[in-house]
């Protein structure tokens, strides 16, 4: 049983020593620590560079424009894309379905939509960015104007003057 | 001059205001809610944990267990250190919520108190503060307008746009205005966008063109009917740039609708549209005979009235009349086709060999450039910033050849994929055996465009339909350029 558990906890060694892989620290702007893979957390530039540049990864990094909520998301996005390659076709399906229902789930909440977009440019991590940018370009696609102002809290703050150009586009276009 | 206690009361107001609103999101009633219960039950679940495990060896103890299981009880006690953990977590989350809704409870009687006493003094703050500031903060939640704040992140959006929703935008504020006009955007947009093979159809009476968008399955109008002229034919397209002719010539980009005539092409033999490097400039190269002996090639600027004339050249050899004639006789009416800032023609009646005329747009001399004999009915075309030929090799196979080594001009056949005609004619009006279809490589992942019949169809390489167009009327074709929507202006439109 001993033995069992020693081959165990070996092969894990060897694993992390063959992905390259330590354990990094991230806390959010409230003070959680969320313990992730460096393949993981090497999702996004922002820490990539820290970590290239021999920064302190036994301390962690302290993201003080993330709260917990938002960043156990990104995290949940980073460990899918970072901790498993896809490989084959069905692999790669699989990502692909996972990004469609993380969008989804995404989506139905605006609010937090924008906090995750916001830290995935913050912490650069492009798919995440990518794929939320998408989704809400897709909102903005067919609205009005007016319709674009009343779904994103906008102040309507048009001059005269750009009434005037905006007529004359219009007669253009 | 000591400020009145009114104007401090308001600056007192002011800075509350501010703080107020450095707080995190304000948690909902509903959050507020399951952290208080997530607080409770965690305490529970604990105290629950901790009882079950001590009765557990204490009972184990009496009941005389040996030792070695008494230390196995032990070591599972320890190990329930780890779901603790989870618990401690999720009870530590539920409690910064109850906390930061403690906060904002508090911020909320201090602004009330804050209005009041400001109030009693100066009209102006008599509009609750507390009230109007916490309007606000629901009205529009943080990161919710924080994200469109941010510019970058706006542009990241932004940028994803089609055209028609990018003009659109230009009305919203004037922050979005700023963006979607700003010609860096513009060219970062025009980047992103994908290049869309055209199709030319006729509906109600008047020709149309539109652009497929593969990955939407979507046919998107290009030039619809808005426009005058009769019987028009796409002859260039380049940076999103339209050159129809329909005996007379327009230079139009139809993402902004903007157009313009160019006068000097009738009567003459359009050869290439072609961007200017370095100057940026827009040109067209064309060439005209002089009776029967003569031709003359000249380059327009698009923009200007004088056309300039240039002598034929290869290399820094005069090309002699014949020679000149010839190619302009068998170019004109054929595409060009623009890679790396030269203009190519396959010269598909020109006999003694494969050879492609490349025109420099830089030093405007020509030369032969030589490709292996590429079998079937082949179409130059340009893909990914080189040539590529697409090849109808037999009834059923169409190859994608692309052009690997410019320099040395090495070709390798990328895609060689058997097209679906059982398939396709299985579908109504497709059915008959004598019924004629064209095919076309659109894209170096090998998507095919087959027409038949009435029916544009999409494929994939390996053969698959993935979509079908029906157009009705007159038949669809597959015009061989491609547009990629371009929002940048050019001052040749306003003139």
């Amino acid at each position: 049983m001993a033995s069992g558990s020693g081959a165990a906890a070996a092969a894990a060694d060897a694993e992390e020593k063959e992905s390259g892989s330590r354990m990094i620290t991230l806390t959010s702007n409230e003070g959680k620590a969320f313990v992730v893979t460096e393949a993981s957390a090497r999702q996004s530039a922002t820490i990539r560079s820290m970590v290239d540049d021999g920064g302190c990864v036994d301390k962690g990094f302290p993201l003080p424009n993330v709260d917990s909520k938002t960043l156990a998301r990104v995290i949940q996005y980073s460990d899918e894309h970072g901790n498993k390659e896809p490989h084959t076709v069905d692999e790669r399906a699989a990502l692909a379905k996972f990004d469609r229902d993380f969008i989804a789930e995404l989506d139905a909440d605006k609010a937090f939509l924008y906090d995750v977009t916001m830290a995935a440019n913050y912490l650069h991590i492009q798919g995440l960015l990518a794929l939320t940018t998408q989704c809400v370009a897709d909102t903005i696609k067919g609205k009005t104007p007016e319709e674009i102002r009343t779904a994103f809290g906008i102040e309507y703050d048009l001059t005269a003057q750009d009434e005037k150009e905006i007529k004359e586009e219009d007669t253009h276009a | 001059m000591g400020s009145s206690p009114a104007a401090e009361a308001a600056a007192a107001v002011e800075e509350l205001t501010r703080l107020y609103r450095e707080l995190p999101r304000r948690p909902s009633a509903e959050e507020v809610e399951a952290a208080a219960a997530a607080v409770l039950a965690s305490e529970a679940e604990a105290e629950g944990a901790a009882a079950r495990l001590a009765r557990a060896e204490a009972a184990a103890a009496e009941g005389g267990v040996s030792g070695e299981l008494l230390d196995l009880l032990r070591e599972t006690r320890a190990n329930a250190v780890l779901p603790a953990i989870g618990l401690l977590r999720r009870r530590k989350e539920a409690e910064i919520v109850m906390e930061v809704e403690r906060r904002f409870k508090v911020f909320d009687g201090l602004l009330a108190r804050a209005s009041r006493v400001a109030g009693a003094g100066e009209e102006r703050v008599d509009s609750a503060p507390a009230e109007s500031v916490e309007e606000d903060v629901r009205r529009t939640p943080r990161g919710f307008t924080g994200g469109l704040d941010d510019e970058m992140v706006l542009c990241e959006i932004l940028v994803r746009l089609p055209a028609r929703s990018v003009l659109r935008c230009r009305a919203v504020c004037t922050a979005w205005r700023r963006l979607t006009s700003d010609p860096a955007f513009l060219r970062a947009h025009h980047h992103r966008q994908r290049d869309l093979p055209l199709i030319y159809f006729r509906r109600g009476g008047s020709d149309r063109v539109g652009a497929i968008d593969l990955h939407a399955a979507q046919l998107r109008p290009v030039v619809d009917h808005t426009w005058p002229p009769l019987g028009y034919t796409v002859i260039a397209s380049c940076d999103g740039l339209l050159l129809l002719s329909s005996g007379r010539f327009y230079i139009c980009n139809p993402a902004t609708n903007h157009w313009a005539e160019i006068p000097q092409l009738v009567d003459a033999d359009f050869l290439g549209l072609y961007p200017h490097n370095p100057s940026g400039e827009y040109r067209v190269l064309y060439g005209e005979f002089h009776g029967e002996e003569e031709c003359v090639y000249h380059i327009l600027t698009l923009g200007s009235d004088e056309p300039r004339c240039i002598t034929m050249t290869m290399g820094s050899e005069t090309v002699e009349q014949p020679l000149a004639r010839e190619f302009l006789m068998h170019a004109r009416g054929d595409r060009s086709v623009l890679v790396r800032g030269n203009l190519h023609w396959y010269l598909r009646h020109r006999d003694g060999g494969c050879k492609i005329m490349v025109f420099d747009t830089a030093s405007e001399s020509f030369q032969w450039m030589r490709h292996p004999a590429i079998p079937g009915w082949v179409s130059l075309l340009e893909m990914d910033s080189t040539l590529v030929f697409s090849a109808v090799e037999c009834t059923t196979r169409i190859d994608l050849w692309v052009l690997q080594d410019y320099e040395r001009s090495t070709w390798a056949c990328k895609h060689r994929i058997e097209l679906p005609m059982a398939q396709i004619r299985q579908f109504p009006e497709c059915n008959l055996e004598h019924l004629g279809w064209s095919a076309m490589v659109v894209s170096v992942e090998g998507d095919v465009l087959v027409r038949c019949s009435n029916r544009i169809f999409h494929c994939d390489r390996k053969g698959n339909v993935l979509a079908s167009f029906q157009f009705d009327g007159q038949l669809p074709m597959n015009c061989l350029h491609r547009l990629k929507e371009n929002l940048v202006v050019h001052p040749f439109f306003q003139m």
